[in-house]
């Protein structure tokens, strides 16, 4: 029998003005990430043209947890579309940029500027 | 005078999790740059998933011994393990520039690491790999 995690940790996803928003909580490394792949599965399945993910509350982000991210940004860009970060501390935009994702990610300072970005 | 933490984890990816906080904390009391106390979990995830995945050639349990060491305001951080011969630094770099169907995260570990640390050095020696980072504490 294993332990069932909080709902929250590592994603819980939002609605924002129509757009799906995944708030990362903390770690998303070789334990969390299976458990955010489960969580954001069904939005996987979805159409989406956007996904906004809210980076406010990520402390820490390894190859694995890039990953994860990664099959967010292949299915906006399947439908035609893009994901895009926000409020990422300065170390996960230094793995980010590391990485390449910069390229893959629209990234913005806050909530505001990233829906904003998302409009129409 | 630098001091010492040795940890011996075995080689399963639950073992992971307990040894980056055993990590972190000793680090901690040397009051790291945000950098250093990054990379401290990163390697230790990064390269013992490596180990796990493609260092042994049987199914049996095998021990990784991670070292970290502070000198002269120098972080060394080394892990050590007794699977066949694996250079994770002889791979090819991932190509950061293939637009996103064709993205993988091939490499992008030990990527992460090279541009991360000061210094990373692979050593194979005694039958044994050998891992050394190095970074300064700020």
């Amino acid at each position: 029998m294993h332990s069932i995690p909080p709902a929250s940790v590592p994603a819980s996803i939002v609605r924002l003005q129509g757009i799906p928003v995944v708030c990362i909580s903390g770690r998303l490394d070789t334990t969390s990430s299976p458990v955010f792949d489960a969580q954001t599965a069904s939005l996987l399945e979805e159409k989406h043209t956007r996904i906004l993910l809210d980076a406010s509350a990520m402390t820490y982000v390894s190859s694995v947890g890039l990953r994860s991210i990664l099959r967010i940004i292949k299915h906006t860009s399947q439908c035609g579309g893009r994901t895009g970060i926000f409020a990422a501390q300065k170390q996960i935009l230094e793995v980010i940029e590391i990485s390449g994702f910069q390229r893959l990610l629209d990234i913005y300072p806050d909530r505001e500027t990233a829906l904003n970005g998302s409009a129409g | 005078m630098g001091e010492s933490l040795t940890i011996e984890v075995k080689n399963s990816c639950d073992a992971i999790a307990p040894a980056t906080e055993k990590a972190e904390v000793w680090l901690e009391a040397y009051d790291p740059s945000p950098k250093a106390l990054y990379l401290v979990p990163l390697a230790i995830e990064e390269i013992v998933t490596n180990c796990i995945h493609y260092g042994y050639d049987d199914a049996g349990e095998h021990t990784i011994v991670i070292t970290l060491s502070v000198a002269d305001q120098t972080l060394t951080l080394t892990v050590e393990d007794d699977g066949h011969e694996f250079d994770p630094m002889a791979r090819e770099t991932p190509d950061l520039t293939v637009p996103a169907e064709e993205r993988s995260i091939g490499g992008l570990g030990i990527h992460l690491l090279r541009n991360l640390s000061d210094g990373m050095v692979y050593e194979r020696r005694d039958g044994m790999n050998r891992l050394t980072l190095t970074k300064r504490l700020s």
